[in-house]
């Protein structure tokens, strides 16, 4: 491969990471919306990218998902935190975030990410054959897998309020509304799911985002809801120039990571949330560090992991929005596209990595000087505004419905995680092949 | 230097903790195991170094050229790379305006029928090498990756980007172009038939190229591309026009149609497909006209 190439590759990777950057500031934007619009703006100019190779414009987006999986989560972190009300329910690094950690809990999900870039890029090119195999294995029970899962999801809903009510009647509500409405959102989600997959809402020439509105307003929306009417003070965060955590608890949480990273990757329709509640429960991982280092690795693995698995000579897997994208223009085929992919992403990580500390401080103080409730108010128009460019009207009204959705477990403090019912139910019932069967039994074939 | 009374900071939250607290008494954290954060710098450093070794590799990755002979039928769906020379180029016009550009690739060696192999590319590939004519010398020696197709009587590469055909060595023979060595494999003629004579016998008329004339518009929905026509005249029985790109005619113009005449099994009801690059399929007749 001509070093020209290489690179002209790692300057437009780099590009990419820049663009992250930006793009990160937005808390609740997610990288595959990111990269539609991109390939909107592309199909729009595309006599321009057509005269590019391939090979760059593909280099380009995995700047994009490498920089955006090490970045996002910071200014979600410091711009939606919760308010008090939901003590019982907080994760770590909102925890870290009201202690004056929140720097500290973004460099710890840092070391996560850079225990998965490792892997990604020191590791899978030895081992292709292995997932490869792995893959192999998997394929023809991924929907019973999926079913487990969302059994799991459903076994592990518990009451999160401590109060005991005086008569019967407010014990016997004290015991199921917050798993009923758990339940409810699950069995919810499933439809709301299986009609999205079936039927093509919105215009047909942007059916390829038909899940984005979907996305948005069931997770997007509603944390800057919340946070435009959160009553939270974020207390002055300090700088910290070491983390609270042993080498064991990277070790731990890099492995918990791992567990649920490739799993997401390897099994379509898993996301990274219930992925990790499944890998922390496997390895035995305690803590808030080893929680929040998982969480970083598992990210970064399903994001990057997912998308290297579409280039890897052995597997040649098109998993998640961005392989599909790239998969529009560009065909992966030989060993050395393979190579230089991982050495983009090491690059890549490489850069976001050297942001990481400057992004978060940046985030802490623009948090400490601009009051969150404008920035989440500002997100929420933005992607809406976005919404109703790719989808119009149509997904504009289909994001409503599932903000409404999105909003339960935020007024009832039941988990999220029940509204990925939304994929996990449609795709395991299709990869059971009784998808068509249950659509119809709803009226939506 | 700090002295055994001297109050400690949390370095962690940057609180004042007493100096014998080894665990900060406001957020929990452990005031002596810690971790410097220079762990970052250390590990950005080692991406840079897998990443100069993955450059490395991928500027000088030596690929492992399979023989043409050793390409058999055990090998079917595999995916290979070939090193070989040009010894011909056909460029073949199918029927529908479709090309398939055939480069017959000769193994390094000695000159045999086995040590021959046929390269294809089909669609979009095929487009984009015609977009490159002058790309291919006769004689050029290329680096082919491509799927095998081999079974009882037959052997080919398919490829699936036209990228995946790579020149190691210019050879000197003759240019090959898309004016040059273009054959035309006879073109499928369109049949005519009414909308009527299509629907009453449709397993006749499966999967071919049909002109259909004079039809009717009789719906054009707004938001759906496809519009339905019938025989001019008569408003059943009615068929799908799926894929025109064009303006689409008015309800009531009458249209002359040429597409392919296929049965659409997911919704069951048969259509006829016209190619998105065929401005020309739907033609809007004059007004009197039958022909």
């Amino acid at each position: 491969m001509d070093i020209v190439i290489i690179l002209t590759c790692c300057c437009a990777a780099l590009i990419g990471v820049a663009i992250a950057s930006v793009f990160s500031l937005i808390p609740g934007l997610h990288i595959y919306n990111v990269i539609a619009f991109t390939m909107m703006i592309a199909f729009a100019a595309i006599d321009v990218f057509k005269t590019l190779d391939p090979l760059i414009t593909t280099c380009f987006i995995m700047g994009l998902v490498v920089g955006f999986s090490v970045l996002f989560t910071v200014s979600s972190q410091f711009f939606q935190p919760c308010d008090d009300s939901y003590r019982s329910m907080m994760l770590p690094h909102e925890r870290f975030l009201f202690e004056g950690r929140g720097y500290e809990a973004a460099m710890l999900s840092g070391i996560g990410s850079l225990c998965a870039l490792l892997l990604i890029s020191g590791l899978f090119p030895f081992v292709t054959g292995a997932i490869g195999v792995l893959r192999q294995l998997i394929r023809p029970h991924i929907y019973w897998i999926l079913g487990l899962v969302s059994l799991f999801v459903l076994m592990s809903e518990w009451p999160k309020d401590h109060g005991v009510g005086k008569t019967t009647g407010q014990r016997f509500a004290d015991a199921w509304v917050q798993l009923g409405m758990g339940l409810f959102v699950f069995v919810a989600a499933s439809i709301l799911g299986l009609f999205v997959f079936c039927n093509t809402v919105i215009p047909v020439d942007n059916a390829f985002q038909s899940l984005m509105p979907v996305f948005i307003g069931l997770f997007a929306i509603p944390s800057q809801i919340m946070a435009v009417i959160a009553h939270a003070r974020i207390p002055k965060q300090h700088f910290a120039a070491s983390v609270d955590c042993s080498p064991q608890d990277i070790a731990r949480g890099a492995m918990t990571g791992t567990v649920g990273g490739m799993f997401s990757s390897l099994t379509p329709g898993l996301t990274p949330g219930p992925a990790l509640l499944m890998s922390a429960h496997a390895t035995a991982s305690s803590g808030e560090q080893q929680f929040i280092i998982g969480g970083g690795t598992a990210r970064v693995l399903y994001y990057i992991g997912a998308l290297v698995l579409f280039f890897m000579p052995d597997v040649y897997m098109r998993r998640g929005g961005a392989a599909i994208n790239i998969s529009l223009f560009f065909v992966p085929e030989t060993a050395e596209q393979y190579f230089l992919i991982s050495g983009i992403i090491a690059v890549a990580g490489a850069a976001s990595l050297l942001l990481l500390g400057g992004y978060s401080r940046f985030c802490a103080r623009v948090a400490e000087k601009i009051d969150f409730r404008w920035i989440s108010l500002g997100g929420a128009l933005l992607l809406s505004a976005m919404v109703w460019y790719v989808t119009s009207w149509q997904g504009l009204a289909l994001m409503g419905v599932a903000t409404a959705l999105g909003l339960v477990p935020n007024f009832w403090h039941t988990r999220r995680i029940p509204l990925l019912a939304v994929l996990l139910v449609p795709v395991c019932l299709n990869m059971a092949g009784v998808g068509n069967d249950v659509a119809g039994w709803l009226g939506f074939r | 230097m700090p002295t055994a009374d001297a109050p400690l900071f949390c370095p962690s939250c940057g609180k004042e903790n007493p100096a014998d607290h080894k665990v900060c008494r406001f957020c929990g954290a452990s005031i002596v195991r810690r971790i410097s954060l220079k762990i970052v710098p250390i590990g950005v450093v080692l991406l840079l170094a897998i990443a100069a070794a993955h450059f490395h590799w991928a500027a000088n990755y030596a690929p492992d050229y399979a023989p043409i002979p050793s390409l058999t039928a055990e090998r079917n769906f595999e995916r290979v790379r070939v090193k070989g020379r040009v010894a011909d180029v056909q460029i073949v016009r199918e029927a529908y305006d479709h090309h398939q550009v055939r480069i017959e690739l000769e193994g390094e060696g000695e000159r045999s029928p086995d040590n021959r192999i046929s390269v294809r590319l089909e669609g979009e590939p095929a487009n984009d090498f015609l977009a490159n004519p002058g790309l291919l010398n006769r004689g050029d020696l290329v680096d082919v990756a491509a799927a095998l197709y081999a079974g009882a009587g037959y052997r080919h590469l398919s490829v699936s980007s036209a990228q995946f055909i790579r020149v190691l060595e210019k050879g000197s023979g003759p240019v090959v172009g898309a004016g040059e060595a273009e054959t035309r494999a006879p073109a499928a003629p369109a049949v005519r038939a009414t909308v009527a004579d299509l629907l009453a016998d449709p397993e006749k008329y499966r999967d071919q190229v049909v002109v259909a004339r004079p039809l009717e518009v009789v719906e054009t929905p707004a938001a759906l591309p496809f519009f339905r026509v019938a025989d001019a005249g008569r408003p059943e029985p009615q068929l799908v026009v799926i894929g025109f790109k064009g303006a689409v005619p008015a309800v009531g113009a009458r249209i002359s149609v040429r597409g392919k005449f296929t049965f659409y099994e997911k919704k069951g009801y048969w259509e006829l497909q016209v190619r998105d690059w065929d401005q020309g399929a739907v033609i809007v007749l004059p007004d009197g006209a039958s022909e």
